[in-house]
């Protein structure tokens, strides 16, 4: 492939002079010849910065300006400048934001050997009035849902630009997260998306910018709520966005088919414990908080116990659930993995839900929202967000990188928490989740032979969910389904390394988590 | 370490087979003997997509294996061009602050500049003796 051509697209209106003039600096000592600076003057009126552009094209041959007639906003002059744009590849660039440098040079290598790409995306940082840069966004690789539930995408965005011209280009109707709303167009129909992970981009933060809050501009919150319902229409998906919990995100409703049954698979042993200073008996209370929370009428809990459970247990069962219980014993050594099949088997439910006797639900509908997103086919398995007792961060998504497979990260984290960039609000894509409270449908935990049998205590979850991702599947996160998670009540966590072999056999050494970056320590 | 319990065990593989009989007794015992069935399945079909993954876990290992030498040295000359590209735009645009000298001194103290250096070192030592005379 020969050198791409970007063609830079910046609308300007207003803008500082000096911001302006840092801008275009940034693009012109790049150190890669190939690109051309669209300046769309937006009718800014203002004469000290229309001198200046006039004279950087006379100049600067790469530099084009349009002077609009009239102020059409930002996606109208965004259009004017895709409609003459020359290059390969359209990269966005703010009229007050900075290139790092070598970012073109560093974009272009990649999209030289791999042509293919029609959407890449890299990481960014905000700078200061005095150049100080701070809040890096470590990015996911490629995260439909994320996308979704938040515009990560963000800086520095390069699209092929034939694929841009096909979609319309921007929609003024979204203006204030217009380009939150091209970019779920352009995904919609890219065959390739990529992300470099990379700090290419340098986002200014002044008092009038996005980049200080997202609360600084209420009404591009309202515009991404459009913009998410209008991909959600497009797509054919019977979800819709609302706005999520803080300016900026969006939360994903989702239907549930009220025929469909779902199973919810609990392995036990009948134990009790002290939790919140009072005793109880664990797979009773799990039950309870689900039924209570619950509003889906076809559900079928199987119960999967060890012989030494005590018959008092199985009998509150019993009394709760009628029949909608279905007991299996298990007479053999424990094997988590096993006695989670075994509930399988004996299950009828469209959808499985595996879930450990020692969880409590705290969230509404915890099952509904669980299995909800399974509708969608490419989606294979979902979990769910957990904490301890002490209202501290249990499971969010596993990480599996620096050659382990972390089942926890900012464990610091308490409910309620943003987390990085919103990671802890929204819905993602995930490398694995826990099987401690874990859907799937029927079909994919058949296709993937269920649990292995021979990791009967650890790391069963990971297998099963890299499983799941080998057959091409997506995992989610669902940070709207809620539960307590009081697992070292119940058993005592030592992992073997045997254990850690035996996934490292099947699925090789991991070093580098797509979804959560986390810096070696 | 067994990897996928019941097919590592032949026996009881052969056992399970031979356990389904052409007439059965009533249909609790056949409800049974599909049961075992299922799980026989379940466990294959874990044993397939797990044989899978470790053939493509070979894959790569092997791929790796072939390119890891070359592909370092490529990686490191491009994490210096990259350095140095960096270093010229700041020169460019006149802001060579103390950020850009932690990173020349950073630069310098890498393994790759000292080993640089010692090689270079007696060769600039015997020009400049040359030069002199």
């Amino acid at each position: 492939m020969t050198d791409p051509l970007f063609s830079i697209i910046t609308p300007v209106y207003r803008t500082p002079l000096a911001y302006l003039k840092k801008m275009v600096r940034s693009v012109v000592t790049q150190g890669w010849p190939s690109w051309e600076l669209i300046l769309i003057d937006d009718q800014s009126d203002d004469p000290a910065l229309t001198k200046y552009m006039t004279t950087l094209s006379r100049k600067e041959p790469r530099v084009t300006v349009i002077s609009r007639s009239v102020n059409g906003g930002i996606s109208e002059a965004s259009n004017d400048g895709i409609a003459v744009a020359k290059g390969t590849y359209i990269a966005l660039l703010d009229h007050d934001d900075l290139l790092a440098p070598g970012a073109l040079r560093v974009i272009a290598k990649v999209l030289k050997a791999r042509p293919e790409i029609d959407y890449l995306y890299t990481d960014e940082e905000k700078v200061d009035d005095s150049g100080r840069t701070y809040d890096v966004f470590r990015k996911p690789d490629w995260s439909p849902e994320r996308l979704r539930g938040q515009m990560y995408t963000g800086h520095l965005s390069v699209l092929r630009t034939s694929l841009v011209r096909e979609v319309g280009g921007f929609n003024a109707e979204f203006d204030g997260s217009q380009d939150h709303d091209l970019v779920l167009r352009v995904v919609e129909r890219a065959e390739v998306i990529h992300h470099l992970p990379k700090v290419l981009y340098r986002w200014r933060s002044h008092a009038a910018s996005t980049a200080s809050a997202a609360s600084a501009k209420p009404y591009t919150w309202d515009a991404g709520v459009r913009a998410v319902n209008a991909h959600l229409e497009r797509t054919g998906s019977a979800a819709t966005a609302v706005h999520g919990p803080v300016p900026g995100t969006y939360s994903i409703e989702r239907p549930l088919d009220p025929d469909i049954t779902i199973s919810i698979v609990i392995p036990t042993r009948g134990s009790s414990g002290d939790v919140f200073g009072e005793s109880r008996v664990f797979v009773v209370e799990a039950v309870r908080s689900v039924i209570a929370n619950s509003t889906h009428e076809r559900l079928e809990f199987v119960v999967v116990y060890d012989t030494v459970t005590p018959p008092a247990v199985l009998e509150t069962l019993r009394e709760l659930l009628g029949d909608r219980l279905v007991l299996t014993e298990y007479d053999r050594p424990f094997n988590f993995s096993e006695k989670c099949n075994v509930g399988f088997l004996a299950s009828s439910g469209d959808y499985v839900v595996m879930m450990n006797d020692d969880v409590q639900a705290i969230s509404p509908a915890p099952i509904e929202h669980l299995v909800a997103p399974l509708a969608d086919p490419s989606v294979g398995m979902t979990g769910a967000y957990l904490f301890f007792e002490d209202g501290t961060l249990q499971h969010a998504g596993h990480r599996y990188a620096d050659r382990g497979y972390m089942h926890g990260y900012m464990l610091s984290a308490r409910r309620g928490d943003p987390g990085p960039f919103s990671a802890l609000l929204i819905d993602r894509e995930v490398s694995g989740v826990t099987a401690a409270f874990a859907a799937l449908r029927r079909s994919v935990f058949a296709e993937v032979g269920g649990f292995n049998q021979a990791l009967p205590s650890n790391f069963n979850d990971v297998d099963l969910s890299l499983k799941v991702l080998s057959r091409g599947y997506r995992i989610v996160w669902l940070s709207g389904v809620q539960l307590y998670h009081f697992e070292s009540k119940t058993r005592e966590s030592k992992v073997h390394t045997w254990e850690l072999e035996t996934v490292r056999k099947r699925w090789g050494v991991q070093r580098r988590d797509p979804y959560i970056y986390h810096p070696r320590t | 370490m067994s990897t996928g319990a019941p097919l590592d065990n032949e026996d009881e593989t052969t056992q399970l087979i031979a356990w389904v009989p052409a007439e059965t007794d009533g249909v609790a015992e056949l409800t049974v003997r599909v049961k075992a069935l299922q799980a026989y399945a379940l466990a294959a079909r874990d044993r397939e997509v797990g044989m899978r993954g470790e053939l493509a876990t070979a894959r790569a290992w092997i791929k790796k294996i072939e390119t890891v030498e070359p592909g370092r040295a490529f990686r490191r000359i491009d994490k210096l061009e990259e350095q140095r590209e960096n270093l010229l735009h700041r020169l460019r645009l006149g802001s060579f602050g103390e950020e850009a000298e932690d990173e020349i001194a950073q630069l310098k103290a890498s393994a790759t500049w000292r080993i640089g250096r010692a090689l270079v070192a007696p060769v600039a030592f015997v020009k400049t003796r040359v030069l002199r005379r």
